[in-house]
């Protein structure tokens, strides 16, 4: 997950910076201070570089959406496992030490991948709140 | 059969080398001329070769201690002159006539000199042969293009990294510099915001403190108020009673009553007193507290707020610094008023014109290497051809081929498929070569001209093979002039006419 994080930050970011120079752009040519020529060639390929910017965080965002969707069905596994190891253990099918080990493994999976999810769903409210 | 004396070429040299003057008659055929050694025979070549190319200096021609010399021809009923002249400065230039059939290729392709082109080059080593067909071929002339459009382009490449360029290529980072300041500029700005309201915050909530404070003195005040009333009411009450008290009988239950209510009123007097004392005291504190908080809040009004100095500051150094940053980006885009060149011009459209000029300039130069592999390719394989024809012709067997690769890199292949290296030839072996090279030339860029020229190459030839290569030069060329050393001593060179 860290990579993905990580690789979707730094894209925000540079989107971000590639946003705010077209800003800066916009202002220099407003107060004269830039002609339009070097503003139009500046620009191109700023406009270029945040096209790019864009396609790239979509398509992490799409990667991301998929996996928000592969953490769900694996939390729902979990949670599906856990009913059936409690019924289990409420049955006496299953030795006590199994129990808390199996409890103890599917408790830490099942948090391990709602972090996953949470930092995600986090990472993805910031493109599109 | 009777020769055409018409197209005899009659020669006439005079201070030519070391020629005073020479009346010689070349015939069609293979013309032998004999003389020793310094006589004049490579002065007459000179002097011949000077009639149809300008290879050879004038400087080289004109006999030293001569300021005036003449080359004269009569050939095919026409009198064809060139004159050389000494000038006092030292130099000597040369004007007049060249033969109509004159080529400056021909002194490659058909003066076997010893010391100079093709013969010089094999008995040399020389293996590689691009520039001596690039001439012969006039690919010379495209490859003087390609490199004069490529010159170009390396020129206005040089002038693209000038330092006007490549202040304009730093544009983009001036432009990432400038968003850092914009991005600082709004921080600062922002902290600005934050510090103010938390200082609004700060002087409201102190005022809120101050207005609960005086609320609280106006409240314990009338309990002050309260507290002196019932004392009042309670002295009142003990006055009473003891006015009661002087009217009743001493010893009665009553006056016992009376003396325990002024008792009770006396104790309760004391309590609100008390209770007055340290309502006073709450008040006074009460009262110290509003007065320090009026103090504070005065202080926090007047006084600057802690913190918006610096910041103040440094948004005013930001915000000069965007505006150097924004003048740096005004001149970086365009050249300067003082460019001699491109005086206050935008750099991009400068840029775009000399981009669209090495565009054109990549494209000529990508159609004349086409032409110059076409031309040279072809003028490879043509001369490839001759050599192999003139070496099957002459019966040479000890060689299987001899060829030019597409590098232009002689290769000679022996009959056993040895390859041999040009520089291990025997000398007869190289000579060899380089004749067949050159009538191979002269058979590809230059059929039609009529010398065949050899210049005393004779020394390390056996006679037989000589005259075998000699033979089969003049089946193809209407003049072969050939000079060698004389067996007695004549005074001049004289001409043997040969078959």
């Amino acid at each position: 997950m860290s990579s993905w994080k990580r690789s979707f930050e730094a894209t925000c970011r540079e989107l971000e910076m590639a946003r705010r120079k077209k800003q800066a752009l916009d202002e220099l040519l407003a107060k004269n201070r830039m002609s339009q020529p070097t503003y139009q060639h500046l620009l191109s390929s700023l406009e270029e570089n945040i096209r790019h910017l864009e396609a790239h965080q979509r398509s992490l965002a799409q990667k991301m959406t998929k996996r928000v969707e592969e953490l769900q069905r694996q939390i729902e596994i979990f949670r599906l496992l856990m009913a059936n190891l409690e019924m289990r253990h409420v049955s006496r099918e299953v030795m006590p030490e199994t129990y808390e080990k199996n409890k103890r493994t599917l408790t830490l999976g099942l948090e391990a991948t709602e972090n996953e999810l949470n930092q995600i769903r986090n990472a993805l409210a910031r493109v599109a709140p | 059969m009777q020769p055409d004396m018409r197209r005899n070429i009659l020669l006439e040299l005079e201070n030519i080398g070391c020629l005073k003057h020479l009346k010689l008659e070349l015939k069609p055929g293979v013309n032998i001329i004999k003389a020793p050694n310094a006589s004049g025979k490579t002065s007459l070549i000179r002097g011949l070769t000077s009639m149809f190319s300008g290879r050879i200096p004038p400087a080289h021609i004109l006999a030293l201690d001569a300021a005036y010399g003449k080359v004269r021809i009569q050939y095919d009923g026409r009198i064809y002159e060139r004159h050389f002249r000494r000038t006092p400065t030292g130099q000597v230039g040369s004007y007049g006539d060249f033969l109509p059939f004159a080529d400056h290729r021909a002194f490659d392709a058909a003066v076997a000199l010893a010391e100079t082109g093709i013969v010089h080059k094999v008995t040399g080593g020389g293996k590689i042969f691009r520039e001596y067909l690039e001439n012969l071929s006039y690919g010379s002339y495209y490859s003087a293009i390609i490199s004069a459009a490529q010159e170009l382009i390396d020129e206005i490449s040089r002038e693209l990294a000038g330092p006007s360029f490549e202040k304009f290529e730093m544009l983009p980072l001036l432009l990432t510099e400038l968003t850092d300041l914009h991005i600082k500029r709004d921080q600062i700005k922002e902290e600005i915001e934050s510090v103010k309201a938390r200082h609004e915050d700060a002087v409201r909530a102190l005022a809120e403190k101050m207005e609960q404070k005086k609320a609280e003195f106006s409240k314990e005040e009338m309990r002050l108020s309260e507290l002196e009333n019932s004392l009042t009411q309670e002295e009142e009450r003990e006055r009473q009673l003891l006015s009661f008290l002087e009217v009743a009988d001493g010893s009665s239950k009553v006056a016992v009553q009376l003396k325990e209510g002024i008792l009770n009123s006396k104790n309760q007097q004391q309590r609100f007193r008390e209770e007055i004392a340290r309502q006073n005291k709450l008040l006074q504190n009460l009262r110290q507290d509003i007065v320090k908080l009026e103090n504070q809040l005065e202080q926090k009004k007047t006084k600057p707020v802690e913190g918006m100095e610096s910041l103040e500051k440094s948004l005013n150094d930001v915000n000069k610094a965007i505006i150097l940053k924004e003048e740096e980006i005004q001149h970086a885009e365009r050249f300067p008023q003082n460019d001699p060149r491109y005086p206050g011009r935008l750099v991009i459209e400068v840029r775009k014109e000399l981009l669209r000029k090495i565009e054109w300039l990549n494209k000529v130069t990508e159609h004349f290497q086409e032409k110059y592999m076409r031309r040279m390719t072809s003028a490879r394989l043509r001369f490839n051809s001759n050599v192999a024809r003139a070496f099957e012709e002459l019966g040479l067997k000890r060689f299987e081929n001899i060829f030019l690769d597409q590098d232009f890199v002689l290769h000679i292949v022996r009959e056993n498929g040895v390859r041999q290296p040009v520089e291990t030839l025997s000398a007869s072996e190289k000579l060899t070569v380089s004749l067949i090279l050159m009538l191979a030339a002269k058979e590809t860029f230059l059929p039609d001209f009529p010398l065949f020229v050899i210049d005393e190459l004779t020394l390390s030839y056996d006679p037989a093979r000589f005259k075998q290569i000699v033979n089969y030069v003049a089946k193809r060329v209407p003049y072969v002039i050939v000079t060698c050393l004389a067996s007695e001593m004549p005074s001049k060179p004289e001409v043997v006419y040969a078959v």
